[in-house]
């Protein structure tokens, strides 16, 4: 049965409030700044909404809306790459709270992974997605979350290792 | 330090830390937790993982989710207001794509001119050749044939001689 536009309207906007703190902790571990995470959520949105009806399974909701923010963030992350520096750096936003040092220490070592490594990274830990989820969100077969998931895990573990003795001395 | 037994204590949570890092979930039986926490091969292993998975599962947390409500606001406002007409491109002009369609159809027209130029051309001279040689060789003996059109040559080299002596 069609929905009128207002049944639509109301029927994105209770799932893009409901799970737009969760993509935006992960377009943030992906994009690893504030500004662009934003972006990337903005647009995630206003795509998801124009293609509102192909949803049609709505118990599928997370993955679809994660896919689209993904896909977005890639883009913001092109057009950042495109960008000329102005040298002005901006600040993960983290809480200045017990820790809140160590994580931004954590999504700066995100940032040095390549793309996809960093987003199976980030849907497994910040968005708590398992492995089948991962795999079926990023497209790709289950061995290929693991490999990326052990890659990616095994350098970080080595690089917050350095980190941690270059601090200590 | 005890040596490093395949297959023993330090082999297995080795595995378990290694099996861990592809699904991004430690699970280590109470025996080999209790191994780990006083052995020095595998121990360091075990701690660093498990600090990378607790910094790792800490770090969401601890992200300010201040831009958030802006941006679902800014969403919500703009799906709200109804699309303005759609503006239609410059290269849907039905005037410019007539024009183009029409330009795109001369240029094959004379493409197609030019190659039956060509043919006709390429004809043409088969054909007067072919009606030469048959002027040529109608009811003369083969030798003759010969004869004929070397005739011109064997003068010319004649005459050619003959002002050179």
């Amino acid at each position: 049965m069609a929905r009128s536009e207002t049944e639509r309207r109301e029927a994105f906007a209770a799932l893009y409030s409901q799970l737009a703190p969760r993509l935006y902790r992960t377009a943030l571990g992906i994009l690893g700044n504030p500004h662009d995470a934003a972006d990337a959520l903005q647009e995630a949105g206003l795509k998801a909404y124009r293609y509102f009806d192909s949803l049609q399974d709505e118990q599928a909701g997370t993955s679809w809306m994660t896919r689209i923010l993904i896909n977005a963030c890639y883009d913001v992350g092109r057009k950042r790459s495109r960008a000329i520096p102005t040298g002005l750096e901006i600040e993960p936003a983290v809480s200045s709270e017990p820790g809140g040092m160590a994580d931004r220490e954590m999504l700066q070592a995100l940032q040095f992974l390549p793309e996809e490594q960093r987003t199976t990274v980030v849907l497994r830990f910040f968005q708590d997605l398992s492995i089948p989820q991962i795999a079926q969100v990023m497209g790709v077969p289950e061995g290929t979350v693991k490999s990326r998931l052990h890659a990616t895990l095994a350098k970080l573990r080595t690089a917050l290792k350095y980190q941690g003795e270059e601090g200590a001395q | 330090m005890r040596p490093y037994v395949v297959g023993g204590a330090c082999h297995r949570v080795l595995k378990h830390v290694d099996t861990a890092l592809s699904v991004g979930a430690l699970a280590l039986p109470t025996e080999l937790a209790a191994h780990a926490e006083r052995c020095a091969h595998c121990g360091p292993h075990l701690r660093e993982t498990e600090e990378l998975f607790r910094r790792l599962r800490s770090s969401p947390a601890s992200i300010d989710l201040g831009p958030v409500p802006g941006v679902v606001d800014s969403v919500l406002q703009r799906i709200a207001t109804p699309a303005p007409p759609q503006v239609t491109p410059i290269l849907t002009d039905p005037v410019k794509v007539s024009r183009k369609r029409r330009q795109h159809a001369s240029w094959v027209i004379g493409q197609v001119a030019t190659i039956a130029a060509v043919l006709c051309l390429a004809l043409g001279g088969f054909t007067y050749l072919v009606l030469k040689v048959n002027e040529a060789v109608s009811g003369v003996a083969p030798g003759q044939v010969v004869e004929r059109w070397v005739a011109p040559l064997q003068n010319w080299s004649q005459a050619l001689f003959e002002n050179t002596k």
